[in-house]
Formats: C-alpha cells, structure tokens, sequence
C-alpha cells in the first residue's frame, strides 16, 4: 500500500457498516432475542441490546470511512520480529508499554472491585451499609467504585492492546517507522529529502486533558461527600466505612488523573512538503534516569545522519524564562472551589465544577511547558537561517521539547518561518487556552449578575456579596487575560498549519519587567491582545444574559 | 502513527469535528427523545380542556363544611394520635368507639407535619374568628403533635438540639408502648412490617425506645413543611422553643453531613437534600431559612450563601411531568418543601423568584388535577384573598363537600363510580415503543416507573381526567394519591383513616381566610 493513496474501499465498507444498522434503527427493528432479563425494584424487564449494537456498528462504520483520509499499512508480525526488530547496527528500538495507562487502570480497577466487595452491591431499601441517590437506590458502591472499575477496565485492555515495539532506521534516503504490535505492524516510510520539521517531546497532552473533566466532578463529589462523613461528630457504624471509601476511591482516581496525564507519554511528529506524520510512544522509564532523557537523543539517532549539519556547529545557549502566572491561575481556580466548599463563602456548584477542571488544566500546562527548574535551558545548534539546525528546550527535570528544522524548502515563505532569534511576542494560544479564557469570563458574567439580580435590598449580607464576587471575579478576568496575552520571548516554529512556540530568552540578556514586556507586545501586537480581549468580553456577555435568562426566564 | 496529508488538512478537521459530533448528536436525540417523551406520556394529565367548568361545582355550605370538620377534628385528636403522631386505626365496630388495633404507618413524620399544617390552619381562623376555644383546642394538639414529631429527632439521636446528630425517626415508641395493639417496632412477626430490618433501638437515654429508620424524602418533606409552618404562625413558647431545637439540630446535622440523610447503620440512606443537577435547591434553603429566622447569628448569612452566592434560589424547583405517571405522591411531599419556603421567605426578590419556580414548575404539572392541596397551596402562595382565584376557591370547596359522599367517616368505603366521560388513557403506542422498538428498549430502565397500564389489568390504568374525590378511595392523605388512577374495588368499614385529607385543606383555606366559617357560597 502506497501511503499516498486514498482508498475508496473504506468509504464503500464504512458507509455499509454504517447505514445498515441505521436503517434497521430508522424502522425500529431489533434482533429478536438478542438481550437479556433483568429485575428492578421487582419490576421484570426485557433488555434487548439491538441499540447498542447498531450504535457501535455506526461508530466503526465512521472510523472505517476515516481510514479513507489516513495511509495504514497493516500485515502480520512474527514473535520472532517482535523480539529481534530494531536491533541491528543502525536502527533505534523503542519498547512502547503505555505503563502509567496500565499502572492507572490497575490502580482504578482495584479501587473499584474493593468498593463492591466492601460496600455491596445492587438496588435494595435494605441496604445497611449506605444507599445512594433515593431511598431504594443504588449501594454506595456505584459512586465509589463503578466508573472507576469500568474506565481502569478499558484502560487496561487499551493499554495491552497498545504494547508495541517501534523501530527506526535511516537508509538510502527513507527514514522508516515501524510499530510492531504481537499481531499486526504498521511501517510508514517518508522520504528524508522532503521532512521540514522533526520535533520529539514528552510534554503534550492533547486530548488526555480530558481527563481532567472527566474525573473532576466526581473526585470532588466524593471528597466532600466523604469528609463530611468522617468529619462528622455523630459519625457511627458504616459512616466511617462509606466516608473511607469514598476518600479512598478519590484519591486513587487523583493519582490515576496524574499518572495519566504525566506519566510517560511522548510523542514524535514529522512534518514533510505533503503529510504530517505523528507516532505515540511511552518508552518505559529507566531507573536513575529522567523520563525524557532519551528523547534527544532518539531524535538525533534518526535523523543524525540525514541532517548532519544540524548537529554541528556552535551551540548557542539561552534562557527558559521562569512563569508563574499559569501557575498563578491554575492555583486561584482551584482554591476557589475548595475554599468557597468549606468556608460556605462566596460561589456554588456552578463555579466549582468548571474551575476545577480549568484549574487542573491550567496547572497541567504550566507543569509541562513553563514551569523551568535550576537545569532548564534551551540549546540551539545548527546554522541558524541558513540551513537545518535543532533546538533543544529542556525544562527541568522531566520535559523536553526537541526541534529538528531540515530547511523550509519546498513550501512557501508563509508558511515556513522559523525565528532566528527570539522573539517578544503573546503566547501562542492552543484550544485548552481558549477553553479556559472563555470558560472563566462566561462564568465570572455569570456569577457576577446572578449575584447582583438575586441579592435582596436591605439585606446586610448584599453589598459585602456583591463587593466579593465583584472583586474576585475582576482578578480572575484580569489574570485570565495576563495569562492568555502573555508576552515573552519565543522562538516560533511555524510550518504549513502548525505552529510550535519554544519559549526562550537570551542568556545573560538581563531580565526586562513583565510591565515593560507587556507595553511592548501591547505596542506591537495590539490585534492579539485585542482578540483576547473581545473573547473575554463576548463570553462575559453571554454569561451575563445566562443570568438574565435565570432571573427573567 | 497518525498521518494527515497537508493538503487535506481542512477536511480532516471537518472529518474529526464529524467524529465528535456524531456521539454528541446522537446522545443528543437519545435525551432530547427522552425529554419529549417525560412531557409527552403523562400530558393527558395536563390537559385543561378537561378541567370541569366552574358552573359544576356545587355552592357549598360553609357552616357544614365546619361542623364536618369539628367531626374530623373529634376524631383525629381522639383516635389518630396516640403516641402524638399520625396513625390509622381499626375500630370493632362501625360505630367508631373501640379501637381494635392502630395502623402505624411508615409515613409518621410526613404525616404528622401535614397534619400539624392543618392545625396551624385552625390556630389561624381562630385568632382570625377571634374564638379563644378553637385558639386552644387547635394549640392543645399543635403541641401534641410537636412533641409527637419532637420525638422523631430525640430517640435515634439521644435528645434534641445542636449536640445531637440528625437521624429522622419514620415512628417512634416508648417500651410501655409495646403494648398498643398494632404497634410494630418492638415484635417482628407483625404482617407488613418492616422489622428487622428497619427498625433500631434509639441512642443515649433512649436506647431501649425503637424507632423506625430508612427515612425517605417524603418523610422530611412533610416534616420541614410542619416545622416551617408552625415556626412562623404559633408563638406558644414551649412550641417554638421545641421546635427551635429541632430546627438547630436539622440544620447542624445536615450541614455536618453535607445535607446527605444518615440510616441508623450510620451510613446514608440515599435522602440527599442537596441542589442535585441545578434542580432540587429547595430542600437545603428551607431548612437553612429555618434556622436563618430561628437563630439569625448562626444560620442567617449561610441563608444567604445559598440562596444568593451559590445561586440557589434559580433552582428551587421541584417535580416534573413524569410523576403523573410515576410516583404521583411525590408531588404531595415536593410542593410540601416550596410551600415551606414561600411561606418564610418574605424579601421580595427571593420570594418571586420562589414564586416564578413553583408556577413554572410544580404548578404547572398539577393545577388541572383538582387536588385540594396543591389548590389551596396555590391560593395562598399568591396571597389571594377571598375571590382572588374563585375557580380554585370553588374547585376546593366542591371537593371537600364530596368528603359527605364517600368519606364521611374517613373509612374505606365503597367510592362513586366514574361518570362515563371519563375514558381511559391508551398507551399501547408507548408500550410497544418500550418493549418491541430498539430505541424505546434501550431508554426502557429510565422509564422503569411509568406504570403504562390500558385498564386491562385489575386497578391498574389511567382516566383522562382526575377522579373527584369522592370517586377516589381514601387513604393516609388523598392528595397524595393519584387522581387519574382506578381506585379499585376493596373496602373495609372498620378502618378509619386520620381525615386529614379533609382538615389540612379546610383549615388552611379558613386559616388563610379563603373559607368562610358560615353561610353559603354565593354564584
């Protein structure tokens, strides 16, 4: 299979496998006998399964139709392959085992099975150890130990699926990429005279951030639920074990949160004249060693010899300028949860929530790409401008960014810059930011009118309440947006649609004050910060005719 | 590895955006047909076209609707509370003298707080008549029935006030009262029991009284709405000073166990009195402006940090359209919770935000159903006066003549049969949806409650419109029980149920002065 090649095979396979069950939905026919019989609350019902099945016949109709964009190659691996690949002379083997997503799942798994076999299991007015929801409901063990049990399931069995073994090797030209899998590999080769950027890194998080969302609410759910119930002075009986439980079971999900959204994840993209290629790897973790320290140098094996000149040269040290204002943020909106929680002060579940997960993302963020202990540094080497050169970002102990830049031949001048020096400019603003700009001014517009339309007049508590949500809310819009509108010197690497900022500053150059940094980018950019400021205001907005909408609705 | 070609970068963000929308678009139809379909199912029972016109409701007289309920007072204060809590009893006789065994109910709580409402009702036409007796007589059982509910807090706790958790007994009993026939807590073997499981041995000084535990919802609905009631309109000191402790004790326990309802197993027993998916908000602001009036230094400003800063007062709402079908007597104990809370609430703002709540939401479910109680709460929520609604005035007045019909002693005695207007309700079209298509088989166990019966099975199905009550077979309280249902053949003569299905209504209509105490209604 050429990967250059679209394949109209998986357009007509997954468009049958798709409209076929949505046909059989459309007319309401269900697979006679395919189900099962269950009893709830004494009521017997026939649970037929025909939905679901036609469901996930849909979904793998689209992801069929998908594979019409992507070029895979699939064929079987010998055992022999899986033990020998990547280990003759000149080829780099990497043994991919997504570890935190097994040591998660584990973690997850166990959590869950102790809940049901501690806290029972089932609907029952009888349950003498805690009912959940209404009288009748679920155990407890459904809050404490369902969703972690099934999620570590399905992490555990995609992490097992996940186990690979990657080889690289550079010959005659053609860098080649092969995962092997115990029962399929996957091989793509690209052409090394065409790749433009290589960049290596264990700091993205992309879609894991997800997590965050997915976790939060209920891990803050279960704390308070169960402090309440070991904090409480008449505690008794089954309290403490409920409460225990409950705490246990958030406090595995913090750690499997953690785990898997730093542990061992890297990433490998090329990007050549055409195509964009991205591997996902989770080398395993040496003892002694920082997680990311093979990264720069895996890179450099790949392409060491394709890009020599990148290698060489003077190496050219700068700065990882330290930022605390993500932290900053990140700190603030977790704070204000906890604090409002337990102080019965200022918001409610309407901010809790979110702030959580913006909180959380924020601090991910900041861990990962600004945050800049006594090693951080960033290391050009190469020619710069005038031919491939690489830029190393190491940013502490655990994350690092690596750029490889081959030369922007091919493309053109728009769309390929790299910045021969640094540069003053905003940051670069990805999804989860926007996601979090928005997201604070919406509820911070809110919060704010909800505020002042429901605080009565004449009651003593209304002008402190409204001075409080005011004045919080106004430092949270104004971080917000000092966080978003970030001014700091990068080196922007910018190919075709992607752009890759590595924040840097010259060494020695002598720190300038964030105000002076931010006249300056304000004075040169005044669009960006604009832009910023117009998102804020537009979800501020709308946040204020929600609360309109509450009052008056 | 994950390829894009550059040149399809905009079609492959399109193909993801594709990806994530379509899980999203199709949970999206799954609830949006869900949501149709709670609206949709039970909406016979909103349906205003069939609400009787005004003309057909009888001029009642009013000086016999209040000798009936000197009748049901009589009989309440004698025979319905002997342990100074809400009970059913059987008599030997049909002449109503000796009781052979008493019916404690697992509905103590929410029952005695509806009755003391009731009570509050008749303490108010007192002071309104000017009548010192009525004053007394209503007082003499307001305080019985605060001690009754008092109890309630005392025995699982081991006493009232702060310093004591908040389990909410169901019904309570002393060990001399082991003897009152009927009484359950402390013998197993007794029929419909619902020993061992549920009963417990009370704390501290109590701890060889029983006490029947697994408090639902409905139980604290009533209880609050009996607290709320009582605390505003009676200032006998001993009664709010009873209930001062009580309403400390609640509002300390919940906040302490973050508003979660604890079993006396010491684990919670799924009453979760929270704001839960912005709705429900109701139940933690009453019991917090209950202790907002009762001890403004401790409970006021948290009043406020609920109401206001968290927003809760957006979403005090409770009950849904689904409950027509399904569980129709939580209508009884949610509008219990609102009516408490637009009782005390009186800042402007707040209160027509509670105001805008009840008519948006649970109004607009019942207010075709002819219930007595919702009515009543209606009219008084608004604060109309005599004339302000006459159709409700009248609906209610009619409704409490029928009690002259059929419940009159409150017995179980044979009802009057529907007239033939009324038809049965068909869901064939939603029974075939649920069982045969994949669609409605997959949403089923979210309609698990909906009791979609045609009619063809004994006393189950629905009518078109809602049974007058003398058509409906009484109970503990009527208006907690459906009116569009069959009401079912079975009768017995010696069971004498409490008639508050006649005294809450009648004395909060004459309390709140909508009910005049003589003379008859003019056209």
């Amino acid at each position: 299979m050429n990967g250059h090649d679209h394949h109209v095979e998986y357009l007509v396979a997954g468009i049958g496998t798709a409209v076929i069950p949505a046909l059989l939905l459309a007319a309401g026919i269900t697979i006679p006998g395919f189900g099962f019989t269950f009893e709830l609350h004494k009521v017997d019902f026939s649970y037929n399964l025909s939905m679901f099945l036609y469901v996930a016949l849909i979904f793998a109709g689209v992801a069929i139709m998908a594979c019409y964009f992507r070029s895979v190659r699939i064929q079987p691996a010998s055992r022999e392959l899986w033990q020998s690949a990547g280990r003759l002379p000149g080829q780099h083997r990497v043994v991919s085992v997504p570890w935190s997503r097994l040591v998660a799942g584990g973690l997850l798994v166990a959590v869950g099975v102790l809940s049901f076999a501690l806290l029972g299991i089932g609907f029952t007015d009888r349950n003498k150890i805690g009912i959940w929801l209404y009288l009748g409901g679920p155990s407890v063990s459904f809050p404490a130990g369902l969703i972690p049990l099934i999620t570590g399931a399905v992490l555990v069995a995609y992490a097992l699926a996940a186990v690979k073994v990657v080889v690289v090797h550079e010959k005659c030209g053609l860098l080649t990429i092969r995962e092997l899998r115990p029962l399929s590999e996957i091989r793509t080769s690209i052409p090394t005279r065409d790749i433009r950027l290589a960049r290596a890194t264990n700091a993205d998080t992309g879609p894991r951030l997800l997590w965050i969302a997915f976790f939060g609410f209920q891990v803050f759910l279960l704390l308070v639920d169960g402090l309440s119930l070991l904090g409480n002075p008449h505690a008794f009986g089954t309290g403490y074990l409920v409460g225990g439980m409950y705490v246990l079971s958030a406090c595995v999900q913090i750690v499997s949160v953690v785990l898997l959204l730093f542990g061992g994840n890297q990433s490998l993209t090329i990007i050549t004249t055409e195509k964009v290629y991205t591997l996902y790897y989770h080398a395993l973790p040496r003892l002694g060693r920082a997680p990311s320290a093979g990264v720069p140098s895996m890179l450099e094996k790949m392409l060491g010899t394709a890009f020599p000149s990148a290698f060489r040269g003077d190496k050219r040290e700068l700065q990882h300028p330290a930022d605390l204002k993500r932290l900053i943020l990140g700190i603030g909106l977790l704070t204000v949860p906890v604090v409002s929680r337990a102080f019965y002060v200022y918001a409610g579940e309407l901010l809790w929530f979110p702030f959580l997960v913006f909180g959380g993302i924020v601090l991910v963020q900041w861990i990962k790409s600004d945050y800049a202990s006594g090693g951080a540094r960033v290391v050009r080497g190469g020619i710069a401008g005038a031919g491939p050169e690489h830029v190393l970002s190491a940013r502490g102990r655990f994350y690092e960014e690596y750029l490889v830049n081959a030369g922007m031949g091919g493309l053109p001048r728009q769309q390929a810059r790299v910045d021969p020096a640094p540069v003053l400019r905003p940051r670069l603003l990805l999804p989860p930011d926007h996601l979090v700009t928005l997201g604070v001014a919406l509820l911070v517009g809110l919060d704010i009118f909800m505020t002042v339309l429901l605080a009565p007049a004449g009651n003593p508590f209304s002008p402190g309440a409204i001075a409080l949500h005011v004045a919080i809310g106004t430092v949270l819009l104004l971080v917000t947006f000092v966080t978003s509108f970030d001014p700091k010197d990068s080196i922007d690497f910018k190919v075709a649609h992607w752009t890759f900022q590595v924040p840097a500053a010259h060494a020695g150059g002598g720190p300038r004050g964030w105000s002076s940094r931010m006249a300056g980018a304000m004075r040169k950019r005044p669009g960006i910060a604009a832009l910023v400021v117009i998102e804020m205001a537009v979800a501020f907005c709308l946040g204020m005719a929600g609360a309109f909408a509450l009052f008056f609705g | 590895m994950r390829i894009k070609n550059i040149k399809d970068h905009r079609k492959q963000q399109v193909g993801l955006a594709a990806v994530i929308l379509l899980p999203v678009a199709l949970l999206g139809a799954i609830f949006g047909t869900a949501s149709y379909l709670y609206v949709e199912i039970p909406s016979f029972g909103m349906d205003e076209s069939k609400m009787p016109d005004i003309s057909s409701f009888q001029l009642v007289d009013y000086g016999e609707l209040a000798s009936m309920a000197a009748f049901y007072d009589q009989r309440f204060e004698g025979h319905h509370i002997p342990l100074n809590y809400t009970v059913s009893a059987s008599f030997t006789s049909t002449n109503y003298t000796n009781v052979s065994t008493y019916g404690f109910s697992d509905n103590g709580a929410l029952w005695s707080g509806t009755a003391i409402a009731g009570y509050v009702g008749k303490y108010l036409a007192a002071r309104r008549e000017s009548n010192a007796t009525m004053e007394l007589d209503a007082l003499r059982v307001i305080r019985k029935l605060v001690h009754g509910m008092s109890m309630m807090l005392a025995v699982p706790n081991g006493g009232l006030g702060p310093g004591y958790g908040a389990i909410l007994a169901r019904m309570w009993a002393a060990p001399e009262h082991a003897s009152i026939p009927g009484m359950p807590l402390f013998n197993d073997s007794i029929q419909g029991a619902r020993a061992p499981y549920a009963y417990y041995n009370g704390s501290g000084v109590y701890s060889n009284w029983r006490y029947s535990d697994f408090t639902s919802l409905d139980e604290y609905g009533g209880y609050y709405w009996g607290l709320a009631i009582t605390y505003k309109y009676v200032d006998d000191p001993w009664v709010r000073g009873t209930l001062s402790l009580m309403i400390d004790q609640l509002c300390s326990g919940m906040l302490q166990t973050n508003f979660l309802g604890i079993g006396g197993f010491g684990g919670p027993t799924g009453v979760d009195q929270k704001m839960r998916f912005l709705n429900a908000a109701t139940w933690s602001l009453l019991l917090l402006k209950m202790g907002a009036l009762a001890y403004p230094d401790k409970y006021a400003r948290l009043y406020y940090h609920f109401a206001v800063e968290r927003g809760y007062a957006f979403f005090a709402n409770e009950g849904g359209t689904q409950e027509i079908v399904a569980n129709y007597y939580a209508y009884n104990f949610g509008i219990d919770v609102v009516f408490g809370l637009l009782l005390l609430e009186e800042d402007p703002t707040l209160r027509a935000q509670y105001l805008a709540n009840f008519n948006n939401g649970m109004w607009s479910f019942v207010r075709t159903h002819r219930n007595a109680h919702f009515n009543v709460i209606h009219l008084i929520v608004e604060g109309l006066g005599p004339g302000g609604d006459v159709y409700y005035e009248r609906d209610v007045e009619d409704q409490l003549a029928r009690f002259k019909l059929t419940h009159y002693p409150d017995v179980n005695a044979p009802v009057t049969p529907p007239t033939p207007d009324y038809r049965l309700v068909d869901f064939t079209v939603w029974q075939n949806f649920f069982e045969r298509h994949p669609l409605g088989n997959f949403m089923a166990p979210f309609f698990f409650e909906f009791e979609l019966d045609n009619g063809d099975k004994e006393d189950k199905g629905f009518y078109d419109r809602p049974l007058a009550v003398d058509m409906c077979k009484t109970r503990l309280y009527i208006w907690g029980g459906n009116p569009f249902t069959i009401p079912g053949n079975s009768t017995n003569l010696l069971v004498e149920l409490p008639g508050l299905s006649f005294i809450t209504p009648y004395w909060l209509m004459r309390g709140f002065g909508l009910i005049n105490a003589t003379g008859v209604r003019s056209p």
